[in-house]
């Protein structure tokens, strides 16, 4: 009679456990899958999707092994080539993420991760520049790959990992090769970054800072070092997830720092940031908000 | 040796053995490139403008002018402004200059400016002591005769 009551009561914890992780696997797929459409748009925008690079192309040679291996297989080109084949891949850009927000099939996760994929090589093949950002988006999808709880948990949290990665390495590299220690590195840095909104935009309050950094090295030097400070607390998240809230909002401040001081637009690396959110009390307070609407509508 | 159970890579060894073995690939592939400061995807390395940066005796810009007006790249968005700024700043520090192949040319010509008469310039600066730039030679690199 125990062993029944034990068993009942353990397969009811697993129900619970189960309906929780279904509960997040949604809202993650909401918040990923949303960030992502999101960032596309911005592209649309910009006129920097497949679209907006259907022209007879300039391709710049390659020195790593999978651009080349990309370009052999011609299908930027070919993608890029065609205007109709581009608007299509445009479109399927927009169209999986919506339909696997909709019904969750792993299938259109998979191909939205190999769509990104293809689009991150394209897009860096054509400006002739190994931009980063887009790998922190077609990271965030790979765990929707599965269904499998344990899994799904694992690779959600390999994707934090990525993410300390990124700005731990980033502050560890300066410190090995010195540039910290380099009293002119960010003057010099902003010498040749911002030259074209100085020249261009000479009287505006970003212009007005970024002189007013390069002309006093030493104020320079401490946001340089502040800068590196901040990177360096993300080692702090390979040991412990306390400080995980503390380091969503550094990740948020470098982002912005970022932007203001160098003019780098590094908000689609933010969609990582996700991987530092608790989930489960997220879940709580959305059902809490859900539950509550039509409480207060009947009112 | 005790191996912690919570270490994340224990987890993977015992739970999820194929990803156990992505991440060790993928932490030797990065450490190994980073020894040697090269980078090949997928073994990206984040050095965020790590390299010391030397005082150069010139700066060069490149700007482009569509119909008489210049072309502000701060109130392009973001992306279109790496597509066509850096695009344009890589082709023209090629030692082949390729702003000599029509291909390019017309590629930039069909994404900025729907047949505008189109200029290139390239700008040398100097800063002076209050960090304003100024420009010292203005060269013309489009149109020119080979095209």
């Amino acid at each position: 009679m125990e062993s029944l009551r034990l068993r009942h009561a353990n397969s009811f914890t697993r129900m619970a456990k189960s309906e929780n992780f279904t509960k997040q696997y949604r809202l993650k797929a909401f918040f990923v899958f949303g960030l992502a459409l999101l960032i596309l748009l911005n592209r649309l925008w910009a006129h920097a999707l497949f679209s907006g690079m259907n022209h007879p192309l300039f391709l710049f040679r390659e020195n790593e092994a999978a651009y080349r291996f990309f370009l052999q297989t011609h299908i930027p080109q070919t993608i890029t080539g065609y205007q109709l084949l581009s608007f299509v891949f445009d479109l399927l850009l927009f169209l999986i993420p919506v339909l696997f927000i909709i019904n969750l099939r792993q299938s259109y996760a998979v191909v939205f991760s190999f769509l990104l994929l293809i689009y991150f090589f394209t897009y860096n093949l054509v400006t002739g520049h190994h931009y980063h950002g887009l790998v922190a988006a077609i990271l965030i999808t790979l765990p929707f790959w599965t269904k499998n709880e344990q899994r799904f948990h694992l690779l959600w949290e390999a994707g934090r990992y990525y993410w300390l990665y990124i700005f731990a390495s980033a502050a560890l590299w300066k410190i090995v090769r010195g540039s910290v220690f380099y009293s002119e590195q960010l003057s010099h840095i902003l010498k040749a970054q911002q030259l074209h909104l100085l020249l261009q935009q000479p009287h505006s309050i970003h212009a007005q800072m970024v002189q007013y950094l390069i002309a006093n090295p030493a104020v320079a030097h401490a946001v340089l070092i502040i800068n590196v400070l901040v990177q360096l607390s993300f080692l702090i998240g390979f040991f412990t997830k306390k400080f995980d809230p503390l380091l969503f909002a550094l990740a948020i401040v470098f982002c912005l720092a970022n932007y203001f001081v160098m003019n780098i637009v590094s908000a689609e690396l933010l969609i990582l940031n996700l991987t530092l959110l608790n989930w489960e009390k997220l879940s709580v307070w959305v059902s809490v908000f859900f539950r509550r609407i039509p409480l207060e509508k009947k009112q | 040796m005790k191996i912690p159970g919570h270490l994340f890579l224990f987890r993977l060894y015992n739970e999820f053995k194929l990803l156990f073995v992505v991440a060790v690939v993928f932490i030797m592939g990065t450490g190994w490139f980073a020894l040697h400061s090269h980078e090949e995807f997928p073994f990206l390395l984040f050095g965020m403008y790590s390299l010391k940066e030397k005082k150069q005796a010139e700066y060069i810009a490149y700007t482009i002018a569509v119909d008489g007006h210049e072309i502000i790249y701060n109130n392009m968005p973001d992306a279109q402004q790496e597509l066509v700024a850096t695009t344009l700043a890589n082709a023209a520090s090629l030692k082949t200059n390729p702003l000599a192949d029509a291909a390019f040319i017309i590629w930039l010509k069909c994404y900025t400016v729907n047949n505008k008469p189109l200029e290139i310039y390239k700008l040398t600066c100097v800063y002076n002591a209050d960090g304003i730039p100024q420009i010292t030679t203005r060269e013309l690199l489009y149109p020119h005769g080979q095209i």
